[in-house]
């Protein structure tokens, strides 16, 4: 019955606009996508739940490629999972090849997007044991790696990187206790008893300093006078590596599904992973292979965040437990039991994001060259304007004069850790994931006690860990050993 | 610092400003922005977002006497719904939300906004707080809320007893266990050996506490072990689903949805419901759960006798006072009388009308009866009348057995 949809010109007409939200959302700068979701639901309420599923999953497939846009020409996270896309890319941007970067960034996506949605058909029957074999110190540990990761993979040394991630843990615990009354650092303000909100940090750390370098410095952000304008160029270069691209979509997948691990460190994973195997890779650099890596995964992870939300009820992301939420608006109940009798809009939800992916990217590419134009403006031109958006963005938060007094109050800190050499992105990590950890802490050791330490996969974790925390010493060694 | 903020290949001083070939981008630049901006701002509140469209079966107005003064004549009304999107709660706010103005008076505008934060706390505190003379504003609240209320918590700085009542939508709970626990009836539960691991979210969620008092009323809290920290109901769907946890406390519509084939296999077993309350002020069990018994029967199961004690009086006491609103929307103590007669005299032609209670409506209600007219305000004046003997009962259980304060 719904596989008829797909001929119906007003469902597609309505997942192409479920795209264009998404991808609008998806370009301004802290508008995530389950802000994005948020905004559509009101909208869809009342809806034929086909169109209104065509809406959201159109929006939800492509927050993550329209993303790239403000990571790759800002330098500002588009969504929480495009923050390793801004190393390389915003580095390629620089050099005047933002259109290259853009380009390689949403055949990536697009590729990563269809894989993903690919592999949800493929495993929705067989993810069942894997996912329930991850328990709380299972999921516990993904976290811990997670943070690990990123202080790996970050700029500077390993020791910044994790220091930088206490911080983050710090910044973290203030609001609500997991799993207690009242709050925590809150001082009994109400505002705080939220906690610090994410996208707020996110804009201040990285959106605030990195406009205040540039109009202090009176630069454009591509600091040569001419632009590579080859989007099709970086289009193509994606299928020059597609074993880098099955790898990153791989880690997507997976990552993507395992629930409450969250969409923020999955690009992370995929360009640790990348900058491991690419051989002779220049990451940090401007290498776009740091650009596909990460696009890849992040598309790809909502295929494989769709995997527990279908088979358990059990949101794989956060904007997949507005769009969760969404689906029981309807009276549409995900799990087995939906599975079964209902395969045929499980087929409809899957086939939706791939059409979605594939229109996304269209839609992407066309404006790709008028994007690009942004780098040579010069800054005073439209930094003014961006300063607007980030405080309304901020704004939206609790519309209250908060929100701007903790931009301007992360804005400071992020400028002083820019101009010190401190690498942020630990920071922002380790925040997003101390609730989960926590949480996972509290639950692994309240059912088990300490034998959750003993548990199997735990204990291949933390060898696991304890490895890539000695691989550079054990290096040296050897070399000592031979000299 | 100067030196560090620009950088040496750069001359100082402007460069020409190149003329067409960019400032086209930077009006199209503009223009979206600003399109976008417009998006944005129509996510919150209800006022510039288009009505959506009507629930599939477009309600027929009833035709009431009409007032003389429609109150809410071009007026706009807001519903406030204190939790995030998408969820359980969201359903009815919504519902109500769309159906309003073909009921009421004067056919105003009615938009439903979500204000999640602290279990919904924040938002009850700035409405209570909010002056509203002109009855704007609607609130929805969930018997999660009224829990911290009713237990004179710290920090609660409203008070549902000004708030005028409008409708209200009963709510129970039931708790299972997993087939493989070996356990068929509550009576098992003290006959049979096997770790017992209860879910929750936070020890003073509202939501969970009925669960832990119905632990309190059987004398189970040494038998069942009661974990913490599970993020939201999904969290512990899956934890349940793992075998992480094998006790589960979960309300009747959504429990029927999601494990209703599986209780039929025998995978899950509900063991009780918290019951409603029947006519005489006693334990009923739940129409859309008739074949599970409420808790005074599973106490008869396990100890062969009714039920009695101060566990048991303050667990009545609780459920006769959350059970019957356990949704509910108020108007705010401002609001005037005609005002708060007209709305009401809307919500009673609402829910007589059969175009109203859609298949989705009646699936959930679940059996149940809405609360309107004067039982609802009995029910509404009801909330502050527990005892000072069953308050601090429950604070001390609270206490001592889970170290809880509220």
């Amino acid at each position: 019955m719904f596989l008829e949809l797909l001929t119906d010109v007003s469902f597609l007409g309505f997942v192409f606009v479920g795209v264009l939200v998404g991808t609008v959302v998806g370009l301004l700068p802290g508008l995530g996508g389950s802000t994005g979701l948020a905004v559509l639901i009101p909208l869809v309420f009342g809806l034929d739940p086909r169109i209104a599923i065509a809406l959201l999953i159109g929006m939800l497939a492509v927050t993550t490629t329209g993303d790239s846009f403000s990571s790759i020409l800002l330098g500002v996270p588009g969504t929480a999972g495009s923050q390793a896309t801004i190393i390389d890319g915003y580095a390629m941007s620089r050099q005047g090849r933002g259109a290259t970067a853009l380009g390689a960034a949403f055949m990536a996506s697009m590729i990563g997007g269809v894989v993903g949605a690919i592999a949800l058909l493929a495993l929705v029957s067989f993810a069942r044991p894997l996912i329930l074999a991850l328990r709380s110190p299972e999921l516990l540990m993904l976290c811990l790696l997670g943070i690990l990761t990123v202080a790996l993979v970050s700029q500077g040394a390993l020791i910044k990187g994790l220091v930088s991630a206490a911080l983050g843990l710090g910044l973290g615990v203030i609001g609500p206790a997991p799993a207690a009354a009242g709050g925590r650092f809150t001082y009994g303000s109400l505002y705080l008893f939220d906690g610090i909100s994410v996208i707020i940090l996110t804009l201040g750390l990285f959106a605030i300093p990195e406009l205040t370098r540039l109009m202090a410095a009176g630069q454009r952000i591509a600091e040569t006078h001419r632009l590579d304008s080859s989007h099709w160029r970086g289009a193509g270069e994606v299928l020059r590596h597609p074993r880098l691209v099955a790898q990153s979509a791989t880690i997507g997948i997976g990552v993507g599904m395992v629930p409450g691990l969250g969409g923020h460190v999955v690009d992370w994973f995929a360009y640790g992973a990348a900058k491991r195997t690419v051989k002779g890779n220049t990451f940090g650099e401007g290498d776009i292979r740091g650009v596909i890596a990460p696009e890849a995964a992040n598309n790809a992870k909502e295929g494989g965040a769709l995997i527990p939300t279908l088979l358990f009820g059990v949101p794989g992301s956060p904007a997949m437990a507005v769009f969760l939420g969404a689906l029981m608006l309807f009276g549409i109940y995900p799990g087995p039991s939906m599975l079964r009798e209902n395969y045929g809009l499980t087929a409809a939800i899957i086939v939706t994001l791939v059409i979605a992916n594939i229109m996304a990217t269209g839609l992407c590419l066309l404006v790709t060259p008028l994007g690009a134009r942004i780098t040579r403006l010069r800054i005073e031109a439209f930094a003014p304007a961006l300063f607007v958006v980030f405080a309304f963005a901020a704004f939206q938060v609790t519309r209250s004069s908060a929100d701007l007094l903790l931009l301007f109050l992360c804005g400071g800190v992020g400028i002083v850790m820019m101009y010190l050499g401190w690498s942020r992105i630990p920071l922002v990590i380790a925040f997003v994931l101390v609730g989960p950890i926590e949480r996972y802490l509290l639950l692994s050791y309240g059912r088990y006690g300490w034998a959750w330490l003993t548990r199997p996969i735990v204990m291949g974790m933390i060898l696991f860990m304890v490895l890539i925390v000695m691989s550079p010493l054990l290096q040296r060694l050897r070399r000592g050993r031979r000299a | 610092m100067r030196s560090m903020l620009r950088s040496p290949r750069h001359p100082v001083g402007h460069t020409p400003r190149v003329r067409t070939s960019v400032t086209r981008p930077v009006r199209l630049v503009g223009l979206s922005l600003a399109a976008a901006m417009v998006l944005a701002a129509c996510s919150g509140g209800g006022d510039a977002a288009p009505a959506p469209a009507p629930a599939p079966s477009a309600p027929a107005p009833v035709p009431a006497a009409p007032p003389a003064e429609p109150f809410f004549e071009g007026a706009r009304i807001e519903v406030i719904i204190p939790f995030g999107e998408g969820g359980a709660g969201d359903f009815w706010g919504r519902t109500f939300a769309n159906a309003l103005p073909n009921y009421l008076a004067g056919s105003p505008r009615v938009g439903a906004v979500n204000q999640p934060g602290a279990g919904g706390l924040n938002a009850t505190q700035s409405f209570f707080q909010t002056p509203n003379p002109d009855s704007s504003s609607i609130l929805f609240t969930s018997f999660s809320i009224y829990i911290p209320w009713i237990l004179g918590a710290e920090g609660v700085d409203f008070d549902l007893s000004q708030m005028q009542p409008l409708l209200g939508i009963p709510a129970n709970n039931v708790l299972s266990v997993r087939g493989d626990t070996g356990i068929t009836s509550a009576a098992d539960l003290l006959t049979t050996s096997g770790e017992l691991v209860f879910g929750g979210r936070a020890p003073d969620n509202g939501a969970d506490l009925l669960g832990y008092l119905s632990l309190g009323v059987l004398g189970l809290t040494d038998r069942i072990d009661v974990v913490y920290g599970y993020e939201d109901l999904g969290g512990l769907d899956l934890a349940f689903e793992q075998g992480e946890i094998n006790v589960l406390q979960r309300a009747t519509s959504s429990f029927v949805a999601l494990y209703g084939d599986r209780v039929s296999s025998g995978d899950v077993v509900p063991l009780y419901s918290y019951g409603l309350i029947g006519p005489d002020g006693n334990l009923i069990r739940d129409p859309g759960l008739p074949d599970v018994p409420h808790l005074g029967e599973a106490y008869e199961l396990i100890y062969g006798r009714a039920p009695s004690g101060e566990a048991w009086d303050a667990f009545l006491a609780l459920r006769r006072i959350t059970g019957p609103l356990g949704f509910a929307f108020w108007a705010h103590q401002d609001a005037p009388e005609e005002a708060v007669a007209q709305l009401r005299e809307a919500v009673v032609a609402m829910i007589g009308d059969p175009a109203f209670l859609t298949d989705e409506v009646n699936a959930r209600l679940a059996g149940y009866e809405f609360e309107y007219g004067d039982a609802m305000i009995l029910a509404a004046d009801a909330l502050s009348s527990l005892s000072d003997a069953n308050r601090s009962w429950i604070r001390t259980f609270m206490l001592d057995t889970y170290g809880v304060t509220f």
